[in-house]
């Protein structure tokens, strides 16, 4: 396990919108971590409960009158439900809860068969809905409910769990460090918040929208890897590796920055492409989306000085880096 | 290839001694093992990619229970990584005498020849690793044992790794070698024992699922109990029973859980067949969310309201308003219908209400069927000891034996060994006590039967003595165990604490084991009433209430408390007027508390036919015999 160092932690004098961003995040989680826990219990009672079950069921008559508009795999699921396999009416359950056609039409639809779990399910639909949409990340999140301007940035700052923020602030903190220096701070804010959005931009471009949102700053953090990769390609750069928890194999080393880029790019897309998308987990395509941009804004910021100086308020310390 | 430990000078081959300007000492074995764990991380993540589409047909045949599929992706993975590892070791040991991981701890892998490595030795050096792998990476420790710390990949193809750092070790000392070897040997041992043990295992477990695997395959519902037992199920009038009520036969019966039944129900309402029993099953199958269970037994009428569906969902309905006349009046109506799943449930009401000889006539009236053998010789066993016909009950349990399935001979073993301990210590060694230590082997599977038939057997064979039960108790790991352990040691007023704090969250079988222990030891009257006073606070509409009644009447009646006792009587007459058990008792006590009119009155609810138990029936008789004189002379 290697992890990036670079520069490590420096004053907020000399990194301000890195500290800013970090409290930023941070603040945004604590204020709603309320609402998140009390969000997250609602939603958990209806995935305890039969109505997952039962939108299951009743998602494979949808499908079964839709074939045209579902793939392969809901079909075979919905084959399999309708005969009877209630595991798998859960799990068509809950792709249920991320189509985007079944949430539109299901309502309305006429189903048949088990009048008692149709009522049942519309009923509890209602409430399942309500209760998506008190919870933050769903309403802050850029989902296909939410996607105006201001989700575009937003969703850079929820997180779905302590550990998800943990993860992506230390990465800020040890990366962004690096950018900042580089960019300059201005500058380095203005592309953090682009990085995400472009994040954002390639997310719906090869998944598309769907209801469950996507929230998290690593689509942003991905594009601070890229450009930093590009700027600093040659330079080695300190990492913190850990082999074995006994001396000397974990401490600190000096490699090539392109090796954090490659093991990101090639995990990102190991994912992208060995992963479901429609069971949801990590958007890898949401990072691949925000490496593309910093390595585009590197190359931009290598081969054009007076563009980039023209753009961005460039730092001189980035002299002292190279 | 040189296997030995070779000797420099006299294989002439490349000197190792130390060289000034090149200083190489042999590898250190942790240097090794983090190179290799580098290098693993690095291949994971080429190979990740690679085999991505595999990962993603893996996942995809995984949710769709394909099992074989799963099986061959899972391969296919493996495959890619196997074959990533070896490229890049076979290139980079040719290319540059190391890998990555070997680069970062300051490793090479030379020859033991004045030359490069071959591409032939690079890959065999690979390819034996694997084999290494394979034997559960023993070989490997030979780098605590060979001379030169050289494994035996590397000693087949002639290759040897070495250290440029500053980390210097030696060839392994004597201590070094004899440790490691001491080490390996039970260990291969142990090794080859668990994989004789596990080749075995898994061949069998392959044997008995290649059939269940091949059902997989060919997308079969889940339920399978329902089709097997479809296909014999007794047909009745020429009609063969549909798989709904195959089903519901099965669930009444405990013999298919509540998945399998809503699996039925589903495709019944998919197929648009039996509708109103599919509204039934799914109200009995929902029975934990109310909501849910109500909703479905009001469909059920509302689907059709003239049928034996709706009756039996109204019968549903009395039970849950505790309504036990109406109950038993649509019981006697709908049982005529012959369903056997109304026939099951209704045998469980009539036992729950302690009506035994109307479950034992509906249990009569029952067509074999080989599916619900189990659950009906299990039954027959209970009622005909309930009634008193403890002999034909062991007959037939003993006759049924060969058929029963192992769970089912020992809940019932437990029951009848309970019932025996309970009258008397004598029978702890009887044959359905004899296997009682056969129990605790699996303390999670342990019933409350078996563990309360432990507990008194236990206190028959320490003849009463409550330390050495407690001592006994101490090795059971279960909460039951525990919980007794400490009511037992305890002593008496903590054991009532236990029943007024736990009376809720208990099951009740252990709250009325712990009162009928109460009311044995209580030797104050205080004790008793308080107890009494408790009980009438509690639930009365279960089996177990009317057992710890039955212990006061017992206690009452010892110590000649005639009133009380009868008092009790009323109590439990209020809830079950059709009890024989209830009535015989207030006949014999109001005779001997010389309140003969009322005697005569409870005699003259007699309508049913005299089998009774716990009542002196030479006693009853002669007391039946003086009231007749005396009532029908006036």
């Amino acid at each position: 396990m290697i992890f990036p160092w670079f520069q490590g932690i420096k004053s907020i004098m000399k990194t301000p919108v890195v500290w800013i961003l970090l409290l930023l995040n941070i603040s945004v989680y604590v204020n709603f971590y309320y609402d998140q826990s009390l969000g997250n219990q609602e939603l958990e009672k209806f995935y305890e409960s039969e109505f997952l079950v039962i939108q299951g069921n009743l998602f494979a008559e949808f499908i079964d009158q839709n074939l045209g508009s579902y793939d392969d795999l809901y079909q075979k699921l919905s084959t399999k439900v309708l005969s009877g396999d209630r595991k798998k009416a859960s799990i068509l359950g809950q792709l249920a809860v991320r189509d985007n056609f079944f949430r539109k039409e299901g309502p309305s639809f006429p189903f048949t068969g088990d009048e008692v779990a149709i009522d049942y399910w519309k009923k509890n639909f209602r409430k399942f809905i309500d209760a998506q949409n008190i919870h933050p990340n769903y309403k802050w999140g850029f989902s296909s409910r939410n996607n105006d301007y201001i989700h575009w940035i937003s969703y850079q700052f929820m997180h779905s769990d302590i550990f998800h923020l943990f993860v992506n602030m230390v990465y800020l903190m040890f990366v962004g460090t690096t950018v900042e220096l580089i960019l300059g701070s201005m500058s380095f804010l203005l592309f953090y918040l682009s990085a995400g959005a472009a994040a954002a931009l390639f997310y719906l471009m090869l998944v598309g929208l769907n209801p469950v949102p996507l929230v998290g700053a690593s689509g942003s953090i991905s594009g601070l890897l890229g450009i930093v990769t590009v700027v600093l390609w040659k330079q080695r750069q300190k990492f913190f590796y850990f082999v074995l928890p006994i001396q000397p194999y974990f401490g600190w080393i000096y490699l090539p920055i392109w090796v954090i880029f490659i093991s990101s790019i090639l995990s990102d897309l190991a994912g992208y492409f060995g992963k479901l998308s429609v069971l949801g987990g990590v958007a890898y395509t949401a990072h691949i989306g925000g490496l593309m941009f910093g390595l585009f804004f590197g190359f931009l910021f290598r081969w054009s000085k007076t563009l980039s100086k023209g753009i961005f308020n460039h730092n001189n310390r980035v002299h002292e880096l190279q | 290839m040189v296997l030995a430990n070779f000797d420099e000078e006299k294989y002439e081959i490349r000197n190792y001694a130390q060289d000034k300007k090149n200083p190489r000492h042999l590898a250190y074995p942790l240097d090794r093992l983090a190179a290799q764990i580098v290098d693993f991380a690095i291949i994971l993540m080429f190979s990740g990619l690679l085999s991505a589409p595999f990962q993603k047909n893996f996942e995809l045949a995984k949710i769709l229970d394909q099992v074989w599929e799963a099986v061959f992706w899972f391969a296919a993975i493996i495959l890619v990584f196997f074959i990533c590892h070896i490229f890049y070791h076979t290139i980079c040991i040719r290319v540059w005498e190391q890998t990555l991981g070997k680069k970062l701890f300051s490793l090479k892998v030379v020859s033991i020849w004045k030359r490069k490595i071959s591409w032939k030795n690079s890959f065999m050096r690979v390819l034996i690793w694997w084999f290494e792998v394979l034997c559960l990476g023993i070989p490997f420790l030979a780098v605590f044992t060979n001379l030169k710390r050289r494994p035996f990949h590397e000693r087949m193809s002639d290759t040897i790794c070495f250290s440029y750092s500053h980390r210097i070790v030696g060839p392994p000392s004597l201590n070094e070698k004899s440790f490691v070897k001491g080490l390996m040997i039970p260990f291969y041992l142990g090794a080859l024992l668990i994989f004789s043990i596990n080749i075995s295992t898994i061949v069998n477990f392959w044997l008995e699922n290649r059939e269940k695997l091949n059902d997989y395959q060919a997308n079969i519902p889940r339920c399978e109990e329902v089709i097997e037992a479809t296909a014999d199920w007794p047909k009745y009038n020429g009609v063969k029973a549909t798989r709904l009520e195959v089903a519901m036969g099965l669930y009444s019966a405990e013999l298919v859980d509540k998945d399998c039944l809503l699996s039925e129900a589903q495709s019944a309402f998919y197929y648009k067949r039996e509708q109103t029993l599919a509204y039934l099953a799914s109200a009995f199958a929902h029975e934990n969310n109310s909501e849910l269970s109500n909703e479905y037994l009001m469909k059920v009428c509302k689907s059709k309201e003239n049928s034996n569906e709706c009756l039996f969902a109204r019968i549903v309905n009395f039970w849950a308003e505790k309504d036990w006349v109406k109950a038993e009046e649509a019981l006697s109506k709908v049982i005529m219908n012959d369903k056997t799943y109304i026939k099951n449930w209704a045998i469980k009401h009539y036992m729950s209400r302690r009506q035994h000889e109307k479950a034992y006539e509906i249990l009569s009236d029952l067509q074999n069927n080989e599916y619900l053998s189990n659950f009906l010789a299990s039954i027959r066993t209970q009622l005909l000891w309930s009634l008193g016909r403890e002999e034909e009950a062991l007959v037939s349990f003993n006759s049924s034996i060969p058929s029963l399935s192992k769970t089912y001979k020992r809940k019932t073993h437990a029951w009848l060994c309970l019932k025996q301990l309970n009258r008397s210590c004598e029978s702890a060694k009887s044959d359905f006590c004899s296997d009682i230590s056969e129990w605790n082997k699996h303390p999670k599977q342990v019933s409350l039967e078996e563990y309360f038939a432990q507990l008194r057997y236990f206190e028959c064979n320490s003849q009463g003595n409550l330390k050495t039960v407690a001592q006994l108790l101490r090795g059971q790991k279960n909460e039951l165990g525990e919980r007794a352990f400490h009511s037992i040691v305890r002593g008496e007023s903590s054991m009532q604490d236990l029943v007024n704090k736990s009376y809720k969250f208990v099951p009740s079988l252990f709250t009325s084991e712990l009162v009928r222990r109460l009311v044995e030891t209580s030797n104050t009257n205080e004790n008793i009433k308080s107890l009494e006073k408790f009980w009438r606070k509690t639930n009365p509409y279960t089996k177990e209430w009317e057992d710890i009644g039955y212990f006061f009447v017992d206690k009452y009646k010892k110590d000649r408390k005639f009133n009380d006792a009868i008092a009790v009587l009323n109590s439990m007459y209020q809830i079950t007027p059709n009890s024989n058990m209830i009535r015989k008792n207030l006949i014999v006590l109001n005779y001997l508390e010389g309140n003969k009119k009322r005697a005569w009155d409870f005699f003259n609810k007699d309508e049913r036919s005299p089998a009774s138990v716990k009542v002196d029936s030479a006693n009853y008789n002669n007391i039946i015999f003086q009231l007749k004189k005396e009532f029908l002379k006036k």
